[in-house]
Protein backbone atom coordinates (compact mmCIF):
# COMPACT_ATOMS: atom_id res chain seq x y z
CA UNK A 1 0.00 0.00 0.00
CA UNK A 2 2.26 3.12 -1.58
CA UNK A 3 1.66 6.55 -0.06
CA UNK A 4 0.54 7.27 -3.21
CA UNK A 5 -1.91 4.83 -4.30
CA UNK A 6 -6.08 4.97 -4.02
CA UNK A 7 -5.45 1.99 -1.31
CA UNK A 8 -3.55 4.59 0.58
CA UNK A 9 -6.18 7.14 -0.01
CA UNK A 10 -9.43 5.16 1.14
CA UNK A 11 -7.12 3.36 4.09
CA UNK A 12 -6.34 7.31 5.61
CA UNK A 13 -9.80 8.36 4.70
CA UNK A 14 -10.93 5.15 6.72
CA UNK A 15 -8.42 5.22 9.58
CA UNK A 16 -9.27 9.21 10.06
CA UNK A 17 -12.78 9.23 10.70
CA UNK A 18 -12.41 6.35 12.74
CA UNK A 19 -10.05 7.72 14.75
CA UNK A 20 -11.55 11.13 15.53
CA UNK A 21 -15.37 9.67 15.47
CA UNK A 22 -15.56 6.62 16.97
CA UNK A 23 -12.61 5.65 19.07
CA UNK A 24 -12.16 9.33 19.88
CA UNK A 25 -13.71 8.26 23.32
CA UNK A 26 -10.60 7.29 25.07
CA UNK A 27 -7.37 7.64 25.03
CA UNK A 28 -6.75 3.80 25.11
CA UNK A 29 -9.36 3.20 22.56
CA UNK A 30 -7.29 5.82 19.93
CA UNK A 31 -3.85 4.14 20.88
CA UNK A 32 -5.71 0.89 20.27
CA UNK A 33 -6.92 1.36 16.89
CA UNK A 34 -4.19 2.90 15.67
CA UNK A 35 -2.13 0.09 16.52
CA UNK A 36 -4.33 -2.42 14.73
CA UNK A 37 -4.61 0.31 11.53
CA UNK A 38 -0.90 0.46 11.81
CA UNK A 39 -0.61 -4.02 11.83
CA UNK A 40 -2.93 -4.08 8.94
CA UNK A 41 -0.88 -1.04 6.93
CA UNK A 42 2.37 -3.36 7.56
CA UNK A 43 0.42 -6.99 7.38
CA UNK A 44 -1.25 -5.04 3.64
CA UNK A 45 2.56 -5.11 2.40
CA UNK A 46 4.20 -8.44 3.63
CA UNK A 47 2.04 -10.37 6.80
CA UNK A 48 5.12 -12.96 6.99
CA UNK A 49 6.87 -10.11 8.87
CA UNK A 50 4.72 -8.70 11.08
CA UNK A 51 5.51 -11.63 13.34
CA UNK A 52 9.19 -10.45 13.38
CA UNK A 53 8.23 -6.79 14.15
CA UNK A 54 5.72 -7.76 17.00
CA UNK A 55 8.44 -10.12 18.58
CA UNK A 56 11.03 -7.61 18.55
CA UNK A 57 8.98 -5.16 19.87
CA UNK A 58 8.03 -7.11 22.62
CA UNK A 59 11.73 -8.30 23.34
CA UNK A 60 12.59 -3.93 23.22
CA UNK A 61 9.62 -3.71 25.43
CA UNK A 62 10.83 -6.29 27.80
CA UNK A 63 14.74 -5.66 27.58
CA UNK A 64 13.92 -1.71 28.74
CA UNK A 65 12.41 -2.78 31.85
CA UNK A 66 14.99 -5.08 32.70
CA UNK A 67 17.63 -1.82 32.34
CA UNK A 68 15.34 0.47 34.24
CA UNK A 69 15.22 -2.50 37.12
CA UNK A 70 18.40 -3.29 37.88
CA UNK A 71 20.62 -0.66 39.74
CA UNK A 72 24.09 -2.14 38.96
CA UNK A 73 26.36 -0.76 36.01
CA UNK A 74 27.27 -4.40 35.36
CA UNK A 75 24.00 -5.95 34.69
CA UNK A 76 22.57 -3.10 32.92
CA UNK A 77 25.25 -2.90 30.71
CA UNK A 78 24.94 -6.93 29.93
CA UNK A 79 21.33 -6.00 29.28
CA UNK A 80 21.78 -3.23 26.73
CA UNK A 81 24.35 -5.27 25.00
CA UNK A 82 22.28 -8.18 24.64
CA UNK A 83 20.00 -5.48 23.35
CA UNK A 84 21.90 -4.22 20.95
CA UNK A 85 23.35 -7.68 19.55
CA UNK A 86 19.67 -9.31 19.02
CA UNK A 87 18.57 -5.50 17.11
CA UNK A 88 21.93 -5.11 15.12
CA UNK A 89 22.18 -9.23 14.21
CA UNK A 90 18.06 -9.31 13.05
CA UNK A 91 19.36 -6.31 10.80
CA UNK A 92 22.82 -7.68 9.95
CA UNK A 93 20.94 -10.99 8.83
CA UNK A 94 18.13 -9.95 7.16
CA UNK A 95 19.72 -7.37 5.11
CA UNK A 96 23.38 -8.31 4.36
CA UNK A 97 22.92 -12.35 4.74
CA UNK A 98 22.91 -12.53 0.95
CA UNK A 99 25.60 -10.10 0.19
CA UNK A 100 27.84 -11.98 3.26
CA UNK A 101 26.99 -15.78 1.43
CA UNK A 102 28.24 -14.10 -2.15
CA UNK A 103 31.33 -12.54 -0.83
CA UNK A 104 32.09 -15.76 1.13
CA UNK A 105 31.78 -17.75 -2.13
CA UNK A 106 33.39 -15.02 -4.48
CA UNK A 107 36.00 -14.91 -2.30
CA UNK A 108 36.47 -18.51 -1.85
CA UNK A 109 36.71 -18.40 -5.68
CA UNK A 110 39.78 -16.52 -5.97
CA UNK A 111 41.40 -19.27 -3.35
CA UNK A 112 40.64 -21.57 -6.37
CA UNK A 113 38.48 -23.40 -4.71
CA UNK A 114 34.56 -23.67 -6.24
CA UNK A 115 31.47 -23.79 -3.84
CA UNK A 116 27.83 -23.92 -5.48
CA UNK A 117 25.81 -20.54 -6.15
CA UNK A 118 23.75 -19.48 -3.03
CA UNK A 119 20.55 -20.24 -3.68
CA UNK A 120 18.80 -19.50 -0.10
CA UNK A 121 18.05 -15.72 -0.78
CA UNK A 122 16.70 -14.24 1.91
CA UNK A 123 13.50 -11.13 1.42
CA UNK A 124 14.39 -8.20 3.56
CA UNK A 125 11.36 -7.22 5.59
CA UNK A 126 9.90 -4.01 4.99
CA UNK A 127 11.01 -0.85 7.35
CA UNK A 128 13.27 -3.27 9.54
CA UNK A 129 16.36 -0.60 8.66
CA UNK A 130 14.31 1.76 9.84
CA UNK A 131 12.65 0.10 12.92
CA UNK A 132 16.23 -1.28 14.07
CA UNK A 133 17.30 2.11 14.44
CA UNK A 134 13.94 2.68 16.64
CA UNK A 135 14.84 0.12 18.50
CA UNK A 136 18.41 0.79 19.74
CA UNK A 137 17.73 4.34 20.11
CA UNK A 138 14.98 3.10 22.82
CA UNK A 139 17.02 1.12 24.70
CA UNK A 140 20.21 3.04 24.96
CA UNK A 141 18.02 5.91 25.72
CA UNK A 142 16.87 4.00 28.60
CA UNK A 143 20.34 2.78 29.55
CA UNK A 144 21.00 6.32 29.86
CA UNK A 145 18.59 7.37 32.34
CA UNK A 146 17.29 9.97 29.06
CA UNK A 147 13.78 8.48 29.43
CA UNK A 148 12.23 5.66 32.50
CA UNK A 149 11.20 2.32 30.29
CA UNK A 150 7.12 2.83 28.89
CA UNK A 151 5.46 0.12 31.27
CA UNK A 152 2.66 -0.14 28.86
CA UNK A 153 2.96 -2.76 26.34
CA UNK A 154 0.55 -1.18 23.28
CA UNK A 155 2.40 2.13 23.80
CA UNK A 156 5.48 0.40 22.57
CA UNK A 157 4.17 -1.41 20.26
CA UNK A 158 2.51 1.49 18.51
CA UNK A 159 5.91 3.61 18.70
CA UNK A 160 7.50 1.21 16.55
CA UNK A 161 4.63 0.44 14.47
CA UNK A 162 3.24 3.74 14.02
CA UNK A 163 2.06 3.18 9.94
CA UNK A 164 3.26 6.93 8.65
CA UNK A 165 6.67 6.19 10.22
CA UNK A 166 7.32 2.05 9.57
CA UNK A 167 8.10 2.01 6.46
CA UNK A 168 10.85 4.74 5.78
CA UNK A 169 10.57 6.63 8.51
CA UNK A 170 11.11 9.42 10.01
CA UNK A 171 13.16 7.53 12.03
CA UNK A 172 10.95 9.15 15.23
CA UNK A 173 12.83 8.08 18.23
CA UNK A 174 10.51 6.56 20.99
CA UNK A 175 12.13 8.63 23.40
CA UNK A 176 9.95 11.67 21.16
CA UNK A 177 6.95 9.48 20.57
CA UNK A 178 6.18 8.45 23.16
CA UNK A 179 5.33 11.30 25.22
CA UNK A 180 2.26 12.19 22.85
CA UNK A 181 1.11 8.72 22.45
CA UNK A 182 0.32 8.89 26.62
CA UNK A 183 -0.86 12.18 26.00
CA UNK A 184 -4.62 12.87 25.38
CA UNK A 185 -5.34 13.98 21.84
CA UNK A 186 -8.21 16.46 20.87
CA UNK A 187 -9.20 17.38 17.30
CA UNK A 188 -6.82 20.22 15.92
CA UNK A 189 -8.31 21.85 12.55
CA UNK A 190 -4.93 23.72 12.11
CA UNK A 191 -2.64 21.22 12.35
CA UNK A 192 -5.10 18.54 10.26
CA UNK A 193 -5.64 21.05 7.62
CA UNK A 194 -1.21 22.05 7.76
CA UNK A 195 -1.32 18.17 7.54
CA UNK A 196 -3.42 18.02 3.90
CA UNK A 197 -1.22 20.92 2.44
CA UNK A 198 1.57 19.06 3.62
CA UNK A 199 0.52 15.44 1.80
CA UNK A 200 -0.75 17.64 -1.25
CA UNK A 201 2.70 18.93 -1.50
CA UNK A 202 4.45 15.54 -1.13
CA UNK A 203 2.51 13.76 -3.54
CA UNK A 204 3.31 16.77 -6.21
CA UNK A 205 7.13 16.18 -5.35
CA UNK A 206 6.93 12.67 -6.13
CA UNK A 207 4.25 12.05 -8.53
CA UNK A 208 4.62 15.28 -10.87
CA UNK A 209 8.68 15.45 -10.24
CA UNK A 210 9.95 12.19 -9.25
CA UNK A 211 8.18 10.08 -11.20
CA UNK A 212 8.48 12.14 -14.38
CA UNK A 213 11.76 12.64 -14.34
CA UNK A 214 12.83 9.17 -13.27
CA UNK A 215 12.50 7.70 -17.10
CA UNK A 216 14.97 10.14 -17.97
CA UNK A 217 17.03 9.08 -15.32
CA UNK A 218 16.98 5.30 -15.85
CA UNK A 219 17.30 5.85 -20.20
CA UNK A 220 20.38 7.68 -19.30
CA UNK A 221 22.45 6.01 -16.82
CA UNK A 222 21.32 2.76 -18.50
CA UNK A 223 22.90 4.56 -21.95
CA UNK A 224 25.29 6.97 -20.61
CA UNK A 225 28.05 5.03 -23.02
CA UNK A 226 26.14 6.41 -26.33
CA UNK A 227 25.36 9.98 -24.87
CA UNK A 228 27.30 13.26 -25.13
CA UNK A 229 28.78 14.66 -21.62
CA UNK A 230 26.24 17.77 -21.53
CA UNK A 231 23.19 14.91 -21.37
CA UNK A 232 25.35 13.06 -18.31
CA UNK A 233 25.47 16.22 -16.66
CA UNK A 234 21.57 16.65 -17.13
CA UNK A 235 20.83 13.01 -16.29
CA UNK A 236 22.85 13.58 -12.61
CA UNK A 237 21.14 16.86 -12.36
CA UNK A 238 17.67 15.11 -13.08
CA UNK A 239 18.61 12.26 -10.25
CA UNK A 240 20.00 14.87 -7.70
CA UNK A 241 15.87 15.94 -8.15
CA UNK A 242 14.43 12.61 -8.66
CA UNK A 243 15.96 11.39 -4.98
CA UNK A 244 15.09 14.60 -3.04
CA UNK A 245 11.35 14.98 -4.65
CA UNK A 246 11.26 11.45 -4.24
CA UNK A 247 12.32 10.87 -0.49
CA UNK A 248 10.97 14.31 0.76
CA UNK A 249 7.96 13.89 -1.24
CA UNK A 250 7.25 10.34 0.77
CA UNK A 251 8.51 12.36 4.28
CA UNK A 252 6.04 15.08 3.40
CA UNK A 253 3.05 12.77 2.91
CA UNK A 254 4.45 10.74 6.65
CA UNK A 255 4.60 13.92 8.15
CA UNK A 256 1.23 15.18 7.47
CA UNK A 257 -0.70 11.86 7.75
CA UNK A 258 0.51 11.72 11.39
CA UNK A 259 -0.61 15.30 11.88
CA UNK A 260 -3.90 14.10 10.48
CA UNK A 261 -3.94 11.64 13.43
CA UNK A 262 -2.66 14.75 16.14
CA UNK A 263 1.11 13.95 15.70
CA UNK A 264 3.64 16.03 15.22
CA UNK A 265 6.70 14.28 13.69
CA UNK A 266 10.36 15.58 12.86
CA UNK A 267 11.23 17.66 10.12
CA UNK A 268 13.08 15.10 7.53
CA UNK A 269 14.22 17.57 4.81
CA UNK A 270 14.97 21.56 4.98
CA UNK A 271 15.75 21.99 1.07
CA UNK A 272 19.62 20.95 1.49
CA UNK A 273 20.64 22.06 -1.74
CA UNK A 274 19.84 25.21 -1.04
CA UNK A 275 22.81 24.98 1.55
CA UNK A 276 26.48 26.62 0.68
CA UNK A 277 28.76 23.82 2.52
CA UNK A 278 28.52 19.88 2.95
CA UNK A 279 27.77 20.91 6.83
CA UNK A 280 24.82 22.48 6.07
CA UNK A 281 23.56 20.17 3.43
CA UNK A 282 23.97 16.98 6.04
CA UNK A 283 21.80 19.23 8.68
CA UNK A 284 19.40 19.47 5.91
CA UNK A 285 19.43 16.05 4.34
CA UNK A 286 17.46 12.88 5.53
CA UNK A 287 17.79 14.79 9.12
CA UNK A 288 16.46 12.10 11.62
CA UNK A 289 19.06 9.41 10.03
CA UNK A 290 21.53 11.75 10.46
CA UNK A 291 20.85 12.98 13.82
CA UNK A 292 20.51 9.48 14.81
CA UNK A 293 23.91 8.32 14.12
CA UNK A 294 25.15 11.99 15.61
CA UNK A 295 23.17 10.78 18.63
CA UNK A 296 23.99 7.10 18.77
CA UNK A 297 27.22 6.25 16.80
CA UNK A 298 29.53 9.78 16.55
CA UNK A 299 29.15 11.03 19.89
CA UNK A 300 29.77 8.67 22.04
CA UNK A 301 32.38 7.13 19.72
CA UNK A 302 34.48 11.02 19.31
CA UNK A 303 34.24 10.73 22.96
CA UNK A 304 35.89 7.77 23.43
CA UNK A 305 38.54 8.44 21.08
CA UNK A 306 39.24 11.80 22.61
CA UNK A 307 39.56 9.73 25.96
CA UNK A 308 42.18 7.49 24.37
CA UNK A 309 44.06 9.89 22.95
CA UNK A 310 44.02 12.37 25.99
CA UNK A 311 47.74 13.40 26.23
CA UNK A 312 49.26 11.50 23.42
CA UNK A 313 51.45 13.81 20.94
CA UNK A 314 49.37 14.29 17.66
CA UNK A 315 50.58 16.07 14.35
CA UNK A 316 46.75 17.39 14.54
CA UNK A 317 44.62 18.57 17.32
CA UNK A 318 42.97 16.00 19.32
CA UNK A 319 39.59 16.96 18.29
CA UNK A 320 39.92 16.93 15.03
CA UNK A 321 41.58 13.41 14.71
CA UNK A 322 38.40 12.73 17.14
CA UNK A 323 36.67 14.07 14.42
CA UNK A 324 38.19 12.19 11.69
CA UNK A 325 38.26 8.62 13.47
CA UNK A 326 34.54 9.11 14.14
CA UNK A 327 33.40 10.78 11.17
CA UNK A 328 35.21 7.77 9.18
CA UNK A 329 33.64 4.98 11.00
CA UNK A 330 30.05 6.62 10.58
CA UNK A 331 30.03 7.82 7.44
CA UNK A 332 31.24 3.87 6.25
CA UNK A 333 27.83 2.78 8.37
CA UNK A 334 25.30 5.35 6.95
CA UNK A 335 26.58 3.69 3.13
CA UNK A 336 26.11 0.56 4.12
CA UNK A 337 23.34 1.21 5.93
CA UNK A 338 21.79 1.93 2.97
CA UNK A 339 22.85 -1.24 1.15
CA UNK A 340 25.29 -3.80 0.64
CA UNK A 341 26.92 -2.64 -2.69
CA UNK A 342 30.54 -0.87 -2.88
CA UNK A 343 28.51 2.11 -4.49
CA UNK A 344 26.90 2.73 -1.24
CA UNK A 345 30.03 2.21 0.46
CA UNK A 346 31.85 4.21 -1.77
CA UNK A 347 28.76 7.56 -1.55
CA UNK A 348 29.51 7.34 2.45
CA UNK A 349 33.22 7.56 2.19
CA UNK A 350 32.89 10.64 -0.24
CA UNK A 351 30.45 12.54 1.64
CA UNK A 352 32.79 11.77 4.90
CA UNK A 353 35.94 12.99 3.17
CA UNK A 354 35.03 15.66 2.24
CA UNK A 355 33.19 16.63 6.17
CA UNK A 356 36.72 16.10 6.88
CA UNK A 357 38.35 18.32 4.11
CA UNK A 358 35.18 21.28 5.52
CA UNK A 359 36.05 21.14 9.26
CA UNK A 360 40.04 20.88 8.58
CA UNK A 361 40.24 23.66 6.25
CA UNK A 362 37.75 26.32 8.37
CA UNK A 363 40.37 27.82 10.62
CA UNK A 364 42.83 28.47 7.96
CA UNK A 365 40.39 29.81 5.73
CA UNK A 366 39.28 31.80 8.64
CA UNK A 367 42.36 33.85 9.48
CA UNK A 368 42.81 34.38 5.08
CA UNK A 369 39.89 35.87 4.62
CA UNK A 370 40.38 37.75 7.94
CA UNK A 371 43.95 38.67 6.13
CA UNK A 372 42.30 39.66 2.69
CA UNK A 373 39.78 42.30 4.79
CA UNK A 374 36.80 40.35 4.03
CA UNK A 375 34.85 37.31 6.19
CA UNK A 376 32.54 34.33 5.40
CA UNK A 377 28.98 36.69 4.78
CA UNK A 378 30.95 37.32 1.43
CA UNK A 379 28.52 36.99 -1.25
CA UNK A 380 30.96 35.99 -3.94
CA UNK A 381 32.29 33.71 -2.02
CA UNK A 382 29.54 31.85 -0.87
CA UNK A 383 28.28 31.39 -4.43
CA UNK A 384 31.68 29.51 -5.27
CA UNK A 385 31.36 27.82 -2.19
CA UNK A 386 27.73 26.33 -3.07
CA UNK A 387 28.70 25.42 -6.54
CA UNK A 388 31.66 23.27 -5.37
CA UNK A 389 29.39 21.57 -2.65
CA UNK A 390 26.35 21.10 -5.36
CA UNK A 391 29.58 19.45 -7.82
CA UNK A 392 30.21 17.17 -5.06
CA UNK A 393 27.17 15.88 -4.18
CA UNK A 394 26.00 15.71 -8.16
CA UNK A 395 29.38 13.30 -7.90
CA UNK A 396 28.46 11.14 -4.83
CA UNK A 397 24.49 11.06 -6.19
CA UNK A 398 26.20 9.26 -9.79
CA UNK A 399 27.63 7.06 -7.61
CA UNK A 400 25.12 6.23 -5.73
CA UNK A 401 22.75 5.95 -7.99
CA UNK A 402 24.76 3.79 -10.54
CA UNK A 403 24.56 -0.05 -10.45
CA UNK A 404 27.87 -0.95 -9.76
CA UNK A 405 31.28 0.95 -9.58
CA UNK A 406 32.28 0.07 -12.97
CA UNK A 407 29.51 1.53 -14.29
CA UNK A 408 29.96 4.93 -11.71
CA UNK A 409 33.11 5.34 -12.78
CA UNK A 410 32.35 4.88 -16.59
CA UNK A 411 29.99 7.65 -15.83
CA UNK A 412 32.24 9.79 -14.17
CA UNK A 413 35.03 9.57 -16.77
CA UNK A 414 32.70 10.75 -19.40
CA UNK A 415 30.76 13.24 -17.46
CA UNK A 416 34.05 15.12 -16.87
CA UNK A 417 35.31 14.89 -20.54
CA UNK A 418 35.52 18.47 -22.96
CA UNK A 419 31.67 17.13 -24.76
CA UNK A 420 30.08 18.94 -21.55
CA UNK A 421 29.92 22.00 -23.43
CA UNK A 422 28.02 20.98 -26.51
CA UNK A 423 23.96 20.60 -25.94
CA UNK A 424 23.10 17.47 -27.93
CA UNK A 425 19.87 17.46 -29.46
CA UNK A 426 20.16 13.92 -30.59
CA UNK A 427 20.13 13.11 -27.12
CA UNK A 428 17.41 15.03 -26.25
CA UNK A 429 15.33 13.69 -29.26
CA UNK A 430 16.10 10.67 -28.31
CA UNK A 431 15.15 10.94 -24.54
CA UNK A 432 11.87 12.77 -24.90
CA UNK A 433 8.65 12.44 -27.23
CA UNK A 434 8.07 16.01 -28.25
CA UNK A 435 8.20 18.55 -26.45
CA UNK A 436 7.81 16.48 -22.69
CA UNK A 437 11.05 17.24 -21.01
CA UNK A 438 10.75 20.79 -21.55
CA UNK A 439 7.59 20.51 -19.68
CA UNK A 440 8.82 18.39 -16.87
CA UNK A 441 12.57 20.18 -16.19
CA UNK A 442 9.65 23.18 -16.47
CA UNK A 443 7.41 22.04 -13.34
CA UNK A 444 11.42 20.91 -12.17
CA UNK A 445 12.24 24.80 -11.51
CA UNK A 446 8.92 25.76 -10.29
CA UNK A 447 9.15 22.98 -7.52
CA UNK A 448 12.69 24.38 -6.68
CA UNK A 449 10.95 28.05 -6.94
CA UNK A 450 8.60 26.76 -4.67
CA UNK A 451 11.17 25.66 -2.66
CA UNK A 452 13.21 28.51 -2.49
CA UNK A 453 10.73 31.12 -1.67
CA UNK A 454 9.61 28.53 1.29
CA UNK A 455 12.56 27.43 2.46
CA UNK A 456 12.15 28.99 5.95
CA UNK A 457 8.96 26.63 6.41
CA UNK A 458 8.59 22.94 7.31
CA UNK A 459 7.22 22.49 3.98
CA UNK A 460 6.24 24.71 0.62
CA UNK A 461 2.41 25.30 1.13
CA UNK A 462 2.55 26.86 4.61
CA UNK A 463 1.61 30.02 3.54
CA UNK A 464 1.72 33.02 4.79
CA UNK A 465 -1.43 35.39 5.97
CA UNK A 466 -0.05 37.83 3.15
CA UNK A 467 -1.16 34.88 0.50
CA UNK A 468 -4.91 36.03 -0.59
CA UNK A 469 -7.10 32.66 -0.10
CA UNK A 470 -8.15 32.75 -3.68
CA UNK A 471 -4.90 32.83 -4.52
CA UNK A 472 -3.93 29.97 -2.02
CA UNK A 473 -7.21 27.70 -3.13
CA UNK A 474 -5.71 28.32 -6.79
CA UNK A 475 -2.86 27.13 -6.22
CA UNK A 476 -4.33 23.72 -4.58
CA UNK A 477 -6.29 23.05 -7.35
CA UNK A 478 -3.59 23.80 -10.02
CA UNK A 479 -1.34 21.11 -8.09
CA UNK A 480 -4.52 18.47 -7.57
CA UNK A 481 -4.99 19.30 -10.99
CA UNK A 482 -1.25 17.87 -12.11
CA UNK A 483 -1.16 14.95 -9.71
CA UNK A 484 -4.66 14.26 -12.00
CA UNK A 485 -2.90 14.93 -15.65
CA UNK A 486 0.65 14.20 -15.21
CA UNK A 487 0.78 11.54 -13.06
CA UNK A 488 2.85 8.62 -13.90
CA UNK A 489 1.27 5.50 -13.15
CA UNK A 490 2.30 3.83 -9.34
CA UNK A 491 5.70 3.92 -8.94
CA UNK A 492 7.85 3.03 -5.78
CA UNK A 493 9.63 5.09 -3.29
CA UNK A 494 13.51 5.09 -3.96
CA UNK A 495 13.85 4.70 -0.71
CA UNK A 496 11.75 1.50 0.41
CA UNK A 497 14.23 -0.50 -0.90
CA UNK A 498 16.48 0.31 1.91
CA UNK B 1 37.13 26.82 39.09
CA UNK B 2 35.82 30.57 37.56
CA UNK B 3 32.41 31.79 38.68
CA UNK B 4 29.46 31.52 36.64
CA UNK B 5 29.74 34.79 34.86
CA UNK B 6 33.32 33.99 33.80
CA UNK B 7 32.47 30.49 32.89
CA UNK B 8 29.93 31.65 30.26
CA UNK B 9 31.94 34.06 29.07
CA UNK B 10 34.59 31.74 28.18
CA UNK B 11 32.29 29.90 26.82
CA UNK B 12 31.28 32.00 24.40
CA UNK B 13 34.38 33.75 23.54
CA UNK B 14 35.45 30.17 22.18
CA UNK B 15 32.10 29.63 20.31
CA UNK B 16 32.90 33.29 18.56
CA UNK B 17 36.31 32.25 17.86
CA UNK B 18 36.25 28.94 16.56
CA UNK B 19 32.45 28.58 15.02
CA UNK B 20 31.08 31.71 14.00
CA UNK B 21 32.10 32.94 10.63
CA UNK B 22 30.13 35.80 9.93
CA UNK B 23 29.17 38.72 12.06
CA UNK B 24 26.53 37.35 13.84
CA UNK B 25 25.85 38.33 17.31
CA UNK B 26 25.67 35.68 19.97
CA UNK B 27 24.23 35.45 23.32
CA UNK B 28 23.88 33.31 25.88
CA UNK B 29 20.78 31.89 25.26
CA UNK B 30 21.50 31.91 21.19
CA UNK B 31 20.34 28.38 20.30
CA UNK B 32 23.64 27.16 18.66
CA UNK B 33 22.69 23.62 17.13
CA UNK B 34 19.32 24.56 16.54
CA UNK B 35 20.41 27.75 15.03
CA UNK B 36 22.99 26.09 12.50
CA UNK B 37 25.73 27.86 14.51
CA UNK B 38 27.48 24.67 15.90
CA UNK B 39 27.62 21.18 14.46
CA UNK B 40 28.96 17.40 15.48
CA UNK B 41 32.53 18.80 14.73
CA UNK B 42 31.75 21.68 16.82
CA UNK B 43 30.60 19.62 20.07
CA UNK B 44 33.58 17.48 20.04
CA UNK B 45 35.74 20.48 20.43
CA UNK B 46 33.87 22.11 22.73
CA UNK B 47 34.32 19.17 24.96
CA UNK B 48 38.03 18.92 24.83
CA UNK B 49 38.52 22.43 24.80
CA UNK B 50 36.11 22.75 28.18
CA UNK B 51 38.08 19.77 29.80
CA UNK B 52 41.41 21.38 29.12
CA UNK B 53 40.43 24.62 30.40
CA UNK B 54 38.48 23.75 33.99
CA UNK B 55 40.76 20.01 34.07
CA UNK B 56 37.06 18.29 34.14
CA UNK B 57 35.54 15.62 32.74
CA UNK B 58 32.28 15.46 30.95
CA UNK B 59 30.88 12.17 31.02
CA UNK B 60 29.92 10.70 27.64
CA UNK B 61 26.47 10.73 28.65
CA UNK B 62 26.20 14.43 29.40
CA UNK B 63 27.47 15.11 25.53
CA UNK B 64 24.06 15.57 23.70
CA UNK B 65 22.87 18.27 21.14
CA UNK B 66 19.90 19.54 23.89
CA UNK B 67 22.96 19.68 26.29
CA UNK B 68 25.42 22.21 24.14
CA UNK B 69 22.04 24.30 21.91
CA UNK B 70 23.20 27.64 23.83
CA UNK B 71 26.12 29.09 26.06
CA UNK B 72 23.94 28.56 29.03
CA UNK B 73 23.25 25.45 28.58
CA UNK B 74 26.96 24.39 28.34
CA UNK B 75 27.71 26.41 31.57
CA UNK B 76 24.63 23.93 33.13
CA UNK B 77 26.93 20.77 32.05
CA UNK B 78 30.28 22.03 33.30
CA UNK B 79 27.98 23.12 36.97
CA UNK B 80 26.72 19.52 36.85
CA UNK B 81 30.15 17.79 36.55
CA UNK B 82 31.65 20.24 39.24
Amino acid sequence: MLFNSIEFAVFLTVVFLIYWFTANRSLNLQNRFILLASYFFYAFWDWRFLVLLIAISIFNFLIAIEIDKNGTKRKRKILLLSGLIVDTGILLVFKYFNFFVDSFINLVSLLGYSLPKNSTSIIVPLGISFYSLLCISYIVDVYRKDIVAEKNLENILLSLCFFPIITMGPIQRPATLLPQIGKPREFDYDLATDGLRQILWGLVAKMVIADNISPYVDSIFLNYNSFNSSTLLLGSFMYMIQIYADFSGYSNIAIGTAKLLGFRLMQNFACPYFSRDIAGFWKKWHISLTSWFRNYIFLPLSMYVTEKISGAALIIKSDLFAYIVASAIVWILTGIWHGSGMTFLLWGVINGAFLIIYHAQRKPRKKLLSKLGTNNDNKVIAGLEAVITLTVILIAWVIFRADNITMAIGYLHKLFSPSIFHFSIRDIKFLSQGAKIAYDMMFVLIFLAFEWFQRDKQHALQFDKRISSPLRWSIYYCLIFMIIYFRQGQNDFIYLRF
Amino acid sequence: MDDKSDIKEIIRNYVIEEFIDGEDEISNDTPLISGGYLDSFSMVSIVVFLEKKFGIKIPPVKVKPESFDSVNKIAAVINDVN
